[in-house]
């Protein structure tokens, strides 16, 4: 079909327009790509430094503890839960924990802290926090009467490795248990949300001070293969558990012990909410428990696609420029062919085919150099030292790293090519509007 | 045309050509001779306000406003009698200058010296008189010291033309006095106001010894382009002590540059407020001005930079001016100097024209190029509006994401300051990385009385912080308790405003005085009374009470004991930052100080506001000398270095946005330009074969661009006002993102506001025209490297 070959052949007759139209596409792509793509880095990073660090892929909960988080939401004989979801060929750990708040103390000073109970071995293969230790060593299974506490929390409480400190929790049947517990190890998180918060014990441990024992728990923390089919294992998850919905033990309610005081109409008690849990089992992922920074990264998002649109707005309006150029430069030409019998749509074809010879090259040339840059700030990532909130998820610390993948490329190449359609169409009118007497006339 | 000398009949009218023709005596001798070529009064006025050359009189005007504002004065009717005062003062000395100089003006000047015998030789001293009498009469309506200092200065003006000293002849004296047609205004206008501690104060001697060099580096510039007439006429001046042009035109140079430099070390030395150096931008413009007179060696054209200089000089008094004191007044008496300045060659009231000077001259070429520029756009005008909306598409959105980006920064430092952390923050050692309860503050009245002492403080509140343990039934959440006082907080801290004020109290009401009190008030034995507590919205929900219910607060106190109380929740509030809401508890002051073990005068913090930001900096450095170099004392960037360095990200990414944007539009630029060139190959083949010159050409090519970039810079910004203007008042909403906001470092009011920043947006404009100033070289260059045949051949 001849129309290709005039095609062709007719951008080439400027070569230095088309260039420059070519740098405007290519532009165009290959920095959006790169930009997307270390946006897209960082994201990951965020996500990576946080499920790593503490909060793992996927948490189950009693019903109602992720809101509450009270000792009388617990899961009580999970082990065959435990086994069954271990099971699952995309899970590569579970760990059982029990989470409570606390008062510690040392010499003169106390600080309130969250106290979580782990099984020192799994938590190793659901989450990385043992590699935060700064001094002293990480709990091992056996270990009782030790702590890990944050740098933070030491600082505040003038605590050193080794030193004895008193913890104290009010169990879940209301009793104030206190305990003397050495330091084992002393913790820097990365995140100062848990480094003012975190201390971490055994579960054995923790079970004696919130008088779970050894049979109940607050929460099962799942690390998953790989990040992609997290709602898909989350469902799973669910439809196991909800044959189990017997194991979370009995409801308990504390209304017998609370209420004895009824007659004094004190607001204390008036308020059963909150003690109460309800049967049955809560299945979260990260995106459910990392409500924050999903939001943040959907604001981004919003804010990356903005400023595509605007830049491509920008090469809208440039390339409409150059082929209203290029068809007035031909007006003759253009006169003279349709005098000769070539329809006005013929035409309009040929300069579409023109303009996407234009996109298409524009694309590659900026698609390749995009690509090959972020490939380049993949392998070779740049540190950047940040006391930015977001950047301060865990321990990992985000670097200016480019992740390409399949959105990174198609967003900017879709721009492209609308551009690459919108320009020439604005500027066919003027070929619809020719008249071939006046334009073989024109000089 | 050629008229006998001797045969001259003295008082026969002679046009401005005949005139012209005259030997150098004779034209000397015929004005001298009484001839008086006008007779209406109002031609004689207007060629007095000619010869007095209002044109350089507005720096006076100028700095009389400068000196007025720079003391403090606020209005008063006495300014239009100093300005008039101030503006007589260099008309006289024009007034002056030319009735004592004929012999030089011969020389450089013709036509002024014809206009002179238009006017009639006893007219101009009549007017002389006149004016240096009407001089002192104004001086004595002001008040004293400025009638005693203008009699002090006037034999001074008086004699910088005259005989005996005829101080101009005198190159160093000459120019002081000449530098006093500035500096007198500017004494003047601190005078004005007898109240005002002028003479003083160290800051005012420092300005009027500024002022004093930079007129004089202006006299010796004033200088050079006399440096052959004054050669002839054998005077001595400050340039021709010189023995050429280019070494006294490089003298000026030199001193020009080192008199505007001079700011920065009396900045340093902190005699001057540190925005006047932003005035030193004009540098730019008078080194490229100075090296020009360097190059020209001509005296025409000499006076053509002399003119652009006087235009630098009002340029760089006007920013001093409205830097020093952005008034009505003061922006009256710029836009009316302005007016003066180029509305005088339109109604020809300048003696010192073009077409009065001796030479010819070739200085409209700008103009001439300008105007082709604009109408070459124009012949393809449908390219060029495409090419103008890409430009002021990005200029707008340019200005949009600065305007944007300052609104949104300064919003972040502001709603994170009235959520509590303030600007400084004061505490024992390093009380707050541990916020341990034995390091407390003694509030004395040593202290009470430095603190009140400092002007810059607006409020200040003091606080106590500790961290303990919160709890409700089974539930319990570690938070830090903060003490505060109900009186005092509210000035420094948002939380007592309500939310259909836009405030964080979402329930209850705030703190009140009587909140620590506990038992039964008033002998009332049917309400028991229990101390107030403000908790936020996370811990509200996870206990699940309400305002009105009772929580248990735990803390450890100063001692060590662990102390217990029962409190009633007053108030719930809410901002959008998650773990502030869930950890910050408030109570009353004197509550946490007997929970604390603490005495009525031990706290914890002193929380300060300054008037300004930027008094924060300083305001710290001085509490740390003066106060106690002991305690902590943390300025707001140093308590959240995570916002700071939140705002420099978020200053890349918009770097990184807009430089995007703006080498989309270069290229765009750039075909434009280029097409354009090849389109005029031929016409641009023409217009060399007969004689332009290649720059000029490449500057036609540049000033095309210049159009565009100048007409997209007025577009854009018209085009982005309205929506500035919403996102000003009412600002953008990002409520929806929640606990996202935090991250975004969002703390109290969700809704970002876009500021509209006078310099950031003159910024923007520089950068785009420079850019596309940059970009247009290489279609510059591509039309003059062609050649002319084949170029015409061309088609």
């Amino acid at each position: 079909m001849p129309i290709y070959k005039m095609a062709w052949r007719n951008i080439w007759r400027n070569k230095r327009r088309t260039g420059l139209s070519i740098a405007v596409v290519g532009f165009c792509t290959g920095i959006l790509i790169l930009f997307i793509a270390i946006i897209n880095g960082l994201q990951e990073q965020i996500i990576k430094s946080s499920v790593n660090t503490f909060t793992s892929y996927i948490q189950v909960h009693r019903k109602g503890f992720h809101q509450e988080k009270s000792l009388a939401g617990f899961m009580e004989n999970t082990d065959a839960i435990q086994k069954q979801i271990h099971e699952h060929p995309h899970v590569e750990g579970v760990a059982a924990r029990i989470l409570s708040s606390a008062l510690i103390s040392h010499e003169n000073y106390s600080s309130g802290c969250l106290v979580v109970g782990i099984e020192p071995s799994n938590e190793r293969k659901v989450t990385f926090f043992y590699r935060g230790i700064k001094e002293g060593d990480f709990l091992e299974d056996q270990d009782e009467n030790t702590i890990l506490i944050t740098k933070t929390i030491a600082q505040r409480i003038s605590a050193e490795l080794n030193s004895e400190i008193t913890i104290m929790v009010q169990g879940y049947n209301g009793s104030l248990e206190a305990k003397i517990l050495k330091i084992k190890g002393i913790l820097d998180l990365g995140n100062p949300d848990l480094n003012q918060n975190l201390v971490v014990v055994t579960r054995k441990t923790a079970g004696e001070l919130t008088g779970y024992k050894n049979d109940k728990i607050s929460e099962l923390a799942i690390r998953l293969k790989e990040n992609k089919g997290l709602q898909k294992t989350t469902n799973d998850i669910r439809d196991i558990l909800k044959k189990h919905e017997s194991f979370s033990g009995e409801l308990v309610s504390e209304k017998d012990e609370l209420f004895i005081e009824e007659d004094l109409e004190d607001n204390f008690i008036k308020t059963e909410k909150g003690i109460e849990f309800e049967k049955g089992f809560e299945v979260l992922s990260w995106q459910d428990l990392l409500k924050a920074i999903v939001q943040f990264i959907q604001f981004e998002n919003s804010v990356v696609h903005f400023i595509l649109v605007i830049v491509y707005i920008a090469a809208i309006l440039i390339l409409f420029n150059v082929f209203i150029m290029s068809i007035m430069e031909r007006k003759k030409e253009f006169g003279i062919m349709k005098a000769l019998g070539t329809k006005s749509p013929q035409l309009v074809f040929m300069v579409c085919v023109e303009s996407f010879i234009i996109v298409i090259v524009g694309i590659v040339v900026g698609s390749t150099i995009g690509v090959a840059a972020s490939l380049t700030l993949y392998f070779f990532p740049l540190e950047i030292a940040s006391a930015v909130d977001i950047f301060n998820q865990g321990m990992l610390r985000p670097q200016v790293l480019a992740i390409l993948n399949l959105k990174c490329l198609l967003l900017p190449i879709i721009g492209a090519l609308v551009t690459g359609l919108i320009a020439p169409l604005l500027a066919c009118r003027e070929i619809t509007k020719l008249n071939p007497a006046e334009a073989m006339r024109s000089s | 045309m050629s008229i006998p000398s001797s045969s001259l009949p003295p008082l026969k009218k002679l046009t401005l050509g005949e005139f012209q023709e005259l030997p150098i005596d004779l034209k000397i001798n015929y004005v001298c001779s009484g001839v008086e070529l006008e007779h209406h009064f109002i031609d004689k006025c207007k060629i007095i306000i000619m010869l007095g050359r209002p044109r350089t009189c507005m720096v006076g005007v100028l700095a009389y406003a400068l000196g007025y504002s720079y003391v403090g004065n606020t209005y008063a009717p006495i300014v239009f009698f100093g300005a008039l005062l101030s503006f007589l003062w260099s008309f006289s000395a024009n007034l002056h200058n030319t009735y004592t100089d004929f012999k030089e003006d011969a020389y450089n000047l013709p036509g002024r010296l014809y206009l002179v015998a238009r006017l009639g030789y006893r007219n101009l001293h009549r007017s002389l008189v006149v004016c240096n009498v009407l001089k002192l009469v104004i001086a004595a309506f002001m008040n004293l010291p400025c009638l005693i200092f203008a009699a002090l200065v006037q034999p001074l003006v008086h004699q910088y033309s005259f005989p005996p000293l005829r101080l101009k002849c005198r190159p160093i004296i000459g120019v002081w006095v000449f530098s006093l047609a500035v500096v007198s205004p500017f004494v003047l206008g601190a005078l004005s106001q007898p109240t005002s501690h002028f003479l003083f104060s160290k800051e005012s001697v420092a300005m009027t010894l500024f002022l004093t060099g930079w007129f004089m580096a202006k006299g010796f510039f004033k200088n050079v382009p006399d440096y052959y007439g004054d050669k002839a006429a054998k005077l001595t001046t400050s340039a021709t002590i010189f023995s050429s042009w280019k070494s006294a035109s490089i003298f000026t140079f030199v001193c020009t540059v080192v008199a505007y430099l001079v700011l920065i070390p009396i900045v340093i030395l902190d005699l001057a407020p540190w925005q006047v150096l932003i005035s030193l931008i004009w540098l730019i413009p008078v080194v490229i001005n100075c090296l020009k007179l360097i190059a020209v060696d001509d005296g025409a054209k000499g006076n053509y930079c002399l003119k652009v200089d006087m235009l630098i000089s009002v340029g760089f008094i006007i920013t001093l001016l409205l830097l020093i004191k952005f008034s009505i007044l003061n922006i009256v008496v710029t836009v009316f100097s302005l007016f003066i300045l180029f509305g005088s060659d339109w109604f020809g009231i300048d003696s010192r024209r073009n077409q009065d000077t001796s030479g010819g001259s070739n200085l409209g070429d700008e103009m001439i190029i300008a105007k082709i520029a604009w109408r070459n756009l124009w012949r393809n005008r449908r390219r060029t509006l495409i090419t103008l909306c890409v430009m002021s598409f990005s200029v707008a959105f340019m200005i949009y994401m600065v305007s944007l980006a300052i609104g949104y920064h300064k919003g972040i430092i502001a709603n994170s300051v009235k959520a509590g952390t303030s600007h400084i923050q004061i505490h024992k050692d390093t009380f707050h990385s541990v916020l341990k309860s034995d390091l407390f503050l003694e509030w004395d009245s040593k202290i009470e009385e430095k603190i009140r002492g400092y002007s810059e403080i607006k409020a200040y509140s003091l606080r106590i912080k500790s961290l303990g343990l919160a709890s409700y039934t089974n539930k319990a959440q570690n938070i830090t308790l903060w003490g505060v006082d109900p009186k005092t907080e509210p000035t420094i801290s948002v939380f007592h405003n309500e939310a259909k004020n836009k405030g964080p109290l979402v329930e209850g009401s705030y703190l009140k005085e009587t909140d620590y009190l506990e038992g039964y008030l008033d002998n009332n034995p049917h309400v028991f009374h229990l101390p107030g507590v403000l908790i936020g919205k996370k811990l509200a929900e996870h206990f699940d009470i309400r305002v009105g219910s009772s929580m248990v607060i735990t803390l450890q106190s100063a001692g060590g004991e662990v102390k217990q109380n029962l409190f009633q929740v007053r108030g719930i509030f809410q901002t959008l930052i998650p773990t502030y809401d869930a950890r910050t508890v408030v109570i009353h002051h004197k509550m946490a100080q007997k929970m604390l073990s603490y005495s009525p005068s031990q706290f914890s913090e002193i929380a300060i506001i300054v008037n300004d930001y930027s008094d924060m900096k300083p305001l710290a450095k001085k509490l740390k000398s003066d106060v106690s170099s002991s305690l902590e004392i943390l300025t707001w960037d140093e308590i959240h270095p995570n916002l700071v360095d939140f705002i420099r990200v978020d200053n890349v990414f918009i770097i990184f946005f807009v430089v995007t944007l703006f080498v989309v539009t270069s290229i765009g630029i750039v075909i434009t330009l280029l097409m354009s060139v090849f389109e005029r190959v031929h016409e641009f083949g023409v217009m060399l074969a007969i004689g332009m010159k290649e720059t000029s050409l490449k500057s036609l090519i540049m000033a095309e661009s210049l159009w565009l970039s100048i007409v997209s810079c007025i577009c854009g910004s018209i085009l982005i006002s309205p929506v500035l203007y919403m996102g000003q008042t009412q600002g953008i909403d990002v409520s929806y993102m929640l606990e996202g906001a935090s991250l975004w470092a969002i703390s109290l009011d969700p809704t970002i506001y876009t500021e509209f920043s006078i310099l950031a947006t003159l910024g923007c404009y520089i950068l785009v025209i420079f850019v596309t100033l940059i970009v247009s070289l290489y279609p510059a260059k591509k039309a003059t490297k062609m050649e002319i045949v084949q170029a015409m051949n061309f088609v």
